[in-house]
């Protein structure tokens, strides 16, 4: 269980505070969307979540247990892939755990899985600049893989891509998902992408965030396209959209 | 047929421009037709061959030897330079200033000095050299550092990596390129200043060579062991182009 208490953060020398008295309880295993607009403190969010950044008041814990005392328990994909240009695929996807020392050969045999899975068996010794923008994601996603977390913190990972590699990474991400034990925050400005991935879909609201509004899909698991067309998740879209709409304006 | 569109692009230009410029010397030196102060490109060509042996086998080894110590030395002081600097905003801030006054120096006035204290020794000669070219080094590496991709170093720091695993792994790759560019913006530069060297305090060497040669009037014998020199730059140059493909063809991609 994640949980955010009465979280309070500014960005040193800045004015203007991005959360006050924020709180958040997040479930395990699930597959949950953190929309808002432009500016709202989504990335900040996960800045706080993964140590770069510490709360002025409030607490984070995991079970429990505070952030700052906990070692690899989430993984950040950032937006753009940052892949090494100086590595090659497999070691790019091996840097998260060579720099945690761990034996070569292990890391080379994960990564390969890792790669396996993300569909780029056979690119291990490629270098990015040879990746269409689709696989360097998905390059980028084997890497957070191997980073080890249970928690998987992704940051509008498809926001660059065009949209016909974007709609096959979703239902790609959703099918990892499925396969994965893992809980994943995602990031997006897109309310589709939103309701077709998630489980649980918070906005963040307000200005410095105070709250948030939880939405519940009520999708199945195994999920198809054709069913963001049922009147139910219709509806789901308007209502999110009129809240994003309201929140823009006030 | 590529391979003859890439000669027409890349080499045909500065062969062209090359050959007019020269066309123009041997004319002009024909013209006036005074060898001893303006010899023409194929006098110069024509006392090279004849001076071969001892441009060669007696004077330029000695050079090569400053140019590549004093050039070696310089790489490491500038690199090193560099890396304290970055490490460090108290060292950057003492040594900036500092740096800045070293390059303000005429390396050509101050010599005969390192020679005075030295003697005729290879030691006077490297400390010119590496007076001349370090700076840059110093400079261009240090920007490349405090430029790595911050975003980058976030995400390192995500995997958990400490300050050092962050250096080696991160920002030196991302510095390679503009250390590659201090490199070959030095390179004729410890050439030059090699010879200028030899000019002020040698018993041997190319510029030593030239030096003595105007002193005897032979103007062909004062461009031979420059052509010398030119060559040795050109081939620095090339060879440090082919390594910057093979070790930092990413630059682009930073
Ligand atoms: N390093 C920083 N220092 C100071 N202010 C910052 C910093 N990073 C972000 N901000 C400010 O914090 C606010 C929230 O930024 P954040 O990046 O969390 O927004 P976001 O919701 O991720 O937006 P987007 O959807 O555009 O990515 C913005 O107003 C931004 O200007
Ligand atoms: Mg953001």
């Amino acid at each position: 269980m994640l949980c955010f208490e009465h979280v309070s953060f500014t960005y040193p020398g800045s004015e203007d505070a991005i959360f006050r008295d924020f709180s958040l309880r997040a479930e395990k295993g699930g597959f949950i969307s953190v929309i808002g607009e432009s500016g709202s403190g989504k990335t900040t969010l996960f800045r706080l979540l993964n140590g770069l950044e510490q709360p002025q008041e409030g607490s984070i814990t995991i079970d429990g247990t505070p952030i700052p005392e906990k070692k690899n328990f989430a993984s950040y994909m950032p937006q753009q892939d940052l892949l090494f240009p100086w590595l090659s695929v497999e070691q790019n996807v091996m840097l998260p755990m060579t720099i945690r020392k761990q034996p070569k050969e292990l890391c080379r045999k994960k990564a390969l899985e890792m790669l396996k899975k993300v569909g780029l068996a056979g690119w291990e010794k490629r270098y990015p600049r040879e990746l269409s923008g689709g696989m360097r994601q998905r390059v980028s996603f084997a890497r957070t893989l191997c980073a080890g977390g249970e928690l998987l913190l992704l940051d509008e990972p498809f926001s660059a891509l065009d949209s016909i590699t974007r709609i096959s990474l979703q239902e790609w991400l959703r099918d990892q998902w499925n396969h994965l034990e893992k809980t994943i925050l995602f990031i997006t400005h897109d309310v589709e992408e939103a309701v077709f991935l998630s489980e649980k879909i918070l906005v963040l609201t307000g200005r410095p965030v105070t709250g948030l509004t939880e939405f519940e899909v009520p999708l199945p698991r195994e999920r198809t396209r054709e069913m963001l067309l049922r009147p139910d998740i219709a509806e789901l879209k308007e209502q999110l959209i009129a809240l994003l709409r309201s929140e823009a304006t006030e | 047929m590529t391979r003859i569109t890439a000669f027409k692009t890349k080499y045909a230009p500065p062969l062209i421009l090359g050959g007019i410029l020269l066309l123009i010397w041997q004319l002009a030196a024909d013209a006036v037709n005074m060898g001893h102060i303006l010899p023409g490109p194929l006098q110069i060509l024509q006392r090279t061959w004849e001076l071969r042996e001892a441009l060669i086998l007696h004077h330029m080894p000695s050079t090569l030897l400053t140019i590549l110590c004093g050039w070696l030395l310089s790489v490491l002081i500038g690199t090193g330079l560099a890396v304290l600097m970055h490490f460090s905003r108290h060292i950057e801030a003492m040594l900036h200033h500092a740096l800045i006054v070293t390059q303000t120096i005429p390396v050509m006035c101050i010599s005969p000095l390192f020679v005075l204290w030295l003697g005729y020794t290879m030691g006077a000669r490297l400390i010119a050299v590496v007076l001349s070219t370090f700076y840059a080094i110093t400079l261009n590496t240090f920007d490349g550092l405090q430029e790595t991709d911050t975003k980058k170093k976030e995400l390192m720091r995500t995997y958990g990596a400490n300050r050092l695993q962050i250096f080696l792994r991160l920002e030196a790759p991302s510095a390679l390129p503009k250390l590659f560019t201090a490199l070959k913006m030095t390179i004729p530069w410890a050439v030059v200043d090699a010879a200028v060297a030899e000019w002020l305090g040698a018993t041997q060497g190319l510029g030593y060579f030239s030096k003595r040669m105007i002193s005897k009037m032979d103007g062909a014998a004062v461009f031979a062991p420059l052509l010398i020199l030119s060559v040795l730059a050109l081939l620095g140059m090339a060879v440090l182009e082919l390594a910057e493909r093979k070790a930092a063809g990413y630059r682009s991609e930073l």
